[in-house]
């Protein structure tokens, strides 16, 4: 049985390593990380996850809610936004896509 | 003033008097023309009369003189001269009765004869004596060529013409030969211009009298008697009017003239007429002139100097509201009606003014800001302040303040430069200032926008409080990123504790990164409750604590399912020196709970905020587990975790219980500390 593949987009290289740690602990295998959206933008298709991750505070010019919009135009891999209490009230009144899943 | 009334009379008289002009000038050259020309005819044709009569008087001498020359006693007399024929026929009564002067015998020889003469004045008989000298000299007048030859004419000596007939003399039968010659006539003396006076009733006077000159007439000879002319040459002073009738003498050369005058009765009489016509004319014109304008008087003038009277008023009073009569339906007419149709435009505008003056006035008064009419020099002609009166109803009179005065030195050079810019461009110009008020510091923005050709508005704002809100908020935000990068570090260190935890396998290594890993979380997840907040002050505790006991349950793998945890905090916040020592403790007793209290790993817990009297709150935080140990007191232990609760509660100046009862209750009494926020 093959691993369920995660991508972590976070800018923070150490609260990143802390989740890939302990998503590979859970059994996940966490393939590629971005730290930025463009980053994630350009690296998704060659990792192809099953899952991505996605901090909304991210370093570069778009934020992650941005990001994973682009994400959804080219394919369908659901994005999990990271919480945020403020951002989740901004962006579920914005009708956002219903793949976003803002836990 | 030149009125209407004045100028339409002006107009009718010169008019008038003009026609009257062109009129009697036009009548004054037909009529005395024609009159004049009368005239002259009556005096060229008393010319042709003088003349004819004159002819008459030559024809009836050259008649007498053949009675006398075509005669055989005059015949035989020229040849014997003898007594008898004188005697008999040379009497003085029948020179009176043919009105002869003289009468010449000459022989054939052409010797003078016989010479009778009537001896009357000294003057005739120069005259007289000129001719037998001027017959001495010149024999033409005694030369026929045949019996029925006959020479009369004038002849002009000692200033007096001589009408005189020379005839050869003949037998009575005509035949000759002729035996010599016989002159006679008489002189034209003043007797003579009598008798002609009366037998003409003209004025005369004889002119232009040549005597008669030899070297002259040398080459003339006798030209016949019809020589005479008639000048109708006329020359007329106001009285008279004189023509002449012009002899010449019997060679043909000038001999006199006759000036008849006559007194211009005619020409008078023309004048008169003229005169007449005018005075008429003048009459009627003045009653024309009267009545016109009396009738535009009364049916024009009078209602437009009443329309103008009327007009004046409202301009002078200002009320356009009034309007004018008209009546009619004429010109004036419809001036009143349009002067109505414009006065109500007025009154519209008028209202339209006031209504937009009260509005703007309104405006203005409403604005806090003041306001100052500036001109380019920097004198301020009128201002408002931000309580006073309008600048809109400011007076008229010149204030003598200028922006020196109100501003200090290096301001008030600054806003004339803007001011300046303002002018030359046409465009608002903006400037910022601090300036002490009332011994305060206060910050102002100047919006300066041309209102005239060298004049200016400047609107001042008081920007103070604008300003220092926008310094609190640029320092929000700066706080806002400290809070957050506080946050992300205390999340960096909890990431770093976790990491670390796993390089171990022992449980109670593992277990001390894991609290170690909790208190900074709890400490993370206040600071980022503080950034997400309104005032970034005050966290509102119900929902830190509710992330903060999510978080735990997780941590220790437990599901919500199975562990209730029951948050009873209504709208209490605290601000960060109270919010982290309470999430702390809290952090410190659920974590305690969560390892120890529920051995079924099913369980509730309620943490409660309550408010009491005096600015106390109590905080519960109770579980339903195996309960806290009995033989262990929590204020002295070694666990650390305990140590920290009870030290936080002293940081916070707190009292804590400890009950078990159905489980295990900590019970922390604390005031919510005066922590002055810090000058940032």
């Amino acid at each position: 049985m093959t691993k369920e593949r995660i991508m972590i987009v976070e800018d923070e290289k150490i609260v990143a390593l802390d989740i890939k740690d302990s998503l590979e602990h859970f059994g996940y295998s966490v393939p590629c990380m971005a730290s930025s959206g463009e980053e994630a933008i350009r690296s998704v298709n060659e990792c192809k996850p099953d899952l991505i991750l996605m901090d909304i505070v991210l370093k570069g010019k778009i934020d992650g809610i941005d990001a994973a919009r682009a994400i959804h135009k080219n394919c369908d891999i659901p994005v999990s936004i990271s919480p945020h209490t403020q951002m989740k009230k901004h962006y579920k009144e914005q009708n956002s896509p219903n793949r976003l899943d803002i836990s | 003033m030149a009125t209407l009334h004045n100028k339409i009379l002006g107009i009718i008289g010169a008019t008038l008097i003009g026609m009257i002009f062109i009129i009697y000038l036009s009548s004054h050259f037909i009529i005395m023309d024609s009159f004049d020309k009368l005239e002259e005819k009556e005096a060229r044709e008393n010319a042709i009369r003088l003349e004819n009569i004159m002819s008459s008087e030559i024809q009836s001498l050259e008649n007498k003189a053949a009675d006398w020359s075509v005669w055989d006693e005059t015949y035989e007399f020229v040849q014997s001269n003898d007594t008898q024929y004188v005697d008999k026929y040379l009497m003085d009564e029948t020179f009176f009765n043919q009105r002869l002067d003289f009468m010449l015998f000459y022989n054939a020889n052409g010797k003078l004869v016989f010479k009778k003469e009537l001896l009357t004045t000294e003057a005739n008989n120069q005259s007289i004596k000129g001719l037998e000298e001027h017959l001495k000299q010149r024999s033409d007048l005694l030369e026929h060529e045949d019996n029925s030859s006959r020479k009369t004419g004038f002849l002009v000596f000692a200033g007096q013409p001589i009408l005189v007939s020379s005839q050869p003399i003949v037998k009575s039968d005509k035949s000759g030969p002729i035996k010599g010659t016989i002159l006679m006539g008489r002189v034209i003396d003043d007797d003579e211009f009598t008798r002609l006076h009366e037998i003409t009733y003209l004025e005369l006077d004889v002119k232009n009298i040549s005597n008669y000159n030899e070297n002259n007439a040398s080459n003339a000879v006798y030209a016949g008697n019809n020589e005479e002319k008639i000048i109708t040459h006329i020359l007329n002073d106001d009285i008279h009017i004189y023509s002449y009738a012009q002899f010449n003498n019997i060679y043909g050369a000038d001999a006199f003239s006759l000036e008849i005058s006559m007194l211009r009765n005619i020409h008078q009489r023309g004048v008169n007429t003229i005169n007449y016509f005018l005075a008429i004319l003048l009459l009627i014109g003045i009653v024309f002139g009267v009545t016109i304008a009396a009738v535009l008087e009364k049916s024009h003038i009078s209602r437009l100097k009443r329309l103008e009277n009327e007009i004046r008023n409202i301009g002078d009073k200002g009320d356009f509201s009034r309007r004018v009569n008209y009546e009619g339906n004429d010109e004036i007419a419809s001036l009143g009606e349009s002067i109505n149709n414009m006065l109500e435009s007025l009154e519209k505008s008028q209202d339209l003014i006031i209504k937009r003056d009260i509005t703007i006035n309104a405006i203005l008064q409403a604005l806090p800001d003041m306001m100052f009419q500036i001109k380019k020099d920097g004198t301020i002609r009128n201002y408002k302040l931000s309580t006073d009166n309008c600048i809109y109803e400011s007076p008229e009179a010149e204030l003598s303040i200028c922006l020196d005065d109100v501003l200090p030195a290096h301001i008030a050079k600054k806003e004339l430069e803007i001011i300046e810019q303002a002018l030359r461009t046409n465009q608002m110009q903006t400037m910022q200032y601090t300036m002490p008020v009332k011994g305060e510091m206060r910050d102002f923005e100047v919006r300066v926008v041309a209102s005239g050709k060298d004049e200016v508005m400047a609107v001042v704002k008081d920007i103070t409080e604008i300003k220092q809100i926008d310094e609190m908020r640029r320092k929000d935000i700066l706080l806002k990123e400290i809070h957050h990068r506080v946050k992300n570090n205390l999340q960096i260190i909890s990431s770093l504790l976790r990491l670390q935890s796993r390089k171990f396998t022992d449980k109670d290594t593992i277990e001390a990164f894991r609290k170690s890993q909790n208190r900074a979380k709890s400490m993370a997840i206040a600071h980022e409750k503080l950034y997400q907040s309104q005032d970034l002050e005050n966290i509102e505790l119900e929902a830190y604590i509710k992330t903060l006991t999510k978080y735990l349950l997780n941590n220790y793998g437990y599901k919500q399912e199975d562990i209730k945890i029951d948050i009873k905090i209504k709208n209490v916040t605290q601000g960060i020196d109270m919010a982290i020592p309470l999430g702390l403790i809290i952090t410190e007793i659920v974590s305690n709970t969560l390892k120890h209290a529920f051995k079924s790993n099913k369980g509730q817990i309620q943490i409660e905020l309550l408010p009491e009297n005096d600015g106390f709150y109590l905080l519960v935080i109770r579980d339903n587990g195996i309960g806290f140990p009995e033989d262990i007191d929590f204020t002295n232990t070694d666990s650390l975790g305990m140590r920290l609760v009870v030290s936080l509660v002293e940081q916070i100046e707190g009292k804590i219980e400890l009950w078990r009862d159905n489980g295990t209750e900590f019970r922390i009494t604390f005031k919510e500390l005066s922590y002055n926020r810090r000058d940032y």
